[in-house]
């Protein structure tokens, strides 16, 4: 699983955004995660934007292997929703009916 | 088990001041919150707090947190899930962490409100925004709209004029009442800004991104982006579960911003305050960690 961190200069919570998935995603390598930043301002960041309808900063995207959005946070998550959701799309942890229905 | 003399949670300009003054007295202080820097990081233009002429909210907020830190005090971003009291102590409990605290000050100010339209939450991010600072530059030539009539929604309108080649203000009214008359004139000066007055929003329309909304007169509005500016809800969940006295759905402070529950003390948007302005949050950020300061002295000796 790949996350995309979407950033641009004049948006006031993506320094927030940066810091925590810079502090979290290494924690998840192991597990087959891997993380980029994406300034909206290079030509790349506008062309990811506008294949993922990026309409928002920040903004964070998690992809498969074969690049399909699996979901996105707007906004920059606290550590514990970040670790939380990483935790979810990896598959390490159950949600609530699969943990009583197995 | 960490124990701090004092708890600040939330991180916006109240939490911020009060942790410079709390590092000024020496106690052992952690600040805990889920937006660094809080909703004044969104402001676009501050022209009100005295020693800038103009700064932005993300400057100003990552000016105070820069102070904070440089003091030695911790800010740590989670969100705090519940806070009891254990006798003189009270339990602060983030989802993967506890602390202990002498101490508490609220600062968990308001959140915007949302439209509570369908599709409202689907197309966050996809053409809705609650945040013009951030968004406005996605929408360059673009048709966009903003919904309320208060100083904030005219200065996301004015913002979006910039990058947008028409821009609506959707307002319930049927004139600007509410916001500063200075904002109302640049209003009025911008031609590319067309206010819709005596108006709701009620429908989104839109699959994967936003298209166009329905109006309440019947109409139907084409529109790429839409900002939602239509005032703020008090963080209080916090506040219930301890059972502090609200009013209004703020809380009840008294001159040195204490609530009724000793030992827990607020300050800025979270209050009942008569005016929602950063200076405003950060003198009562001032006084609390002064209040908070004296009890702890008190207690000790």
């Amino acid at each position: 699983m790949k996350i995309l961190v979407f950033v641009s200069s004049r948006c006031p919570h993506c320094p927030n955004a940066e810091k925590v998935a810079e502090k979290i995603a290494p924690e998840y390598y192991n597990y087959g995660l891997s993380f980029k930043k994406v300034r909206m301002k290079t030509s790349e960041g506008k062309e990811l934007a506008s294949k993922y309808n990026i309409m928002a900063m920040p903004t964070i995207l998690f992809l498969d292997e074969e690049d399909n959005e699996i979901q996105r946070i707007n906004g920059a998550p606290s550590e514990d929703s970040l670790r939380n959701k990483i935790e979810k799309s990896l598959g390490l942890k159950k949600s609530f009916f699969s943990r009583i229905f197995g | 088990m960490e124990e701090y003399d004092l708890m600040i949670v939330g991180s916006g300009p109240a939490g911020l001041t009060a942790a410079v003054y709390a590092a000024r007295y020496k106690i052992k202080t952690l600040v805990i919150g889920e937006q660094i820097g809080g909703l004044a990081a969104e402001a676009n233009e501050i022209c009100n707090f005295p020693s800038y002429k103009k700064i932005s909210g993300v400057e100003l907020t990552q000016k105070m947190r820069e102070q904070v830190e440089d003091l030695g005090i911790e800010i740590k971003n989670s969100l705090v899930d519940s806070i009891e009291k254990f006798d003189s102590l009270f339990l602060v409990k983030t989802t993967s962490e506890e602390f202990k605290a002498k101490k508490i000050i609220l600062t968990t100010g308001t959140e915007k409100r949302k439209l509570g339209l369908e599709n409202e939450n689907k197309l966050l991010g996809r053409g809705i925004s609650y945040c013009a600072t951030c968004d406005a530059a996605f929408f360059r030539n673009k048709v966009v709209g903003v919904v309320g009539g208060s100083n904030a929604a005219l200065t996301a309108a004015l913002l979006l004029s910039k990058f947008a080649n028409e821009v609506y203000i959707i307002y319930r009214k049927d004139r600007f009442f509410r916001a500063e008359p200075m904002w109302i004139e640049e209003i009025e000066k911008n031609k590319k800004i067309k206010p819709i007055f005596n108006t709701n929003i009620i429908e989104l329309r839109g699959e994967d991104k936003l298209e166009a909304v329905k109006l309440d007169n019947r109409k139907e509005l084409r529109l790429d982006g839409l900002f939602v500016e239509i005032g703020s809800v008090s963080n209080s969940k916090l506040s219930n579960k301890l059972g502090i006295e609200l009013e209004e759905g703020y809380i009840k402070v008294d001159k040195k911003q204490k609530t009724r529950i000793k030992g827990v003390f607020a300050a800025g948007d979270i209050t009942n305050s008569p005016l929602r302005q950063i200076i405003v949050a950060c003198s009562q950020g001032a006084v609390a960690a002064n209040s908070a300061y004296e009890e702890i002295r008190n207690e000790a000796n």
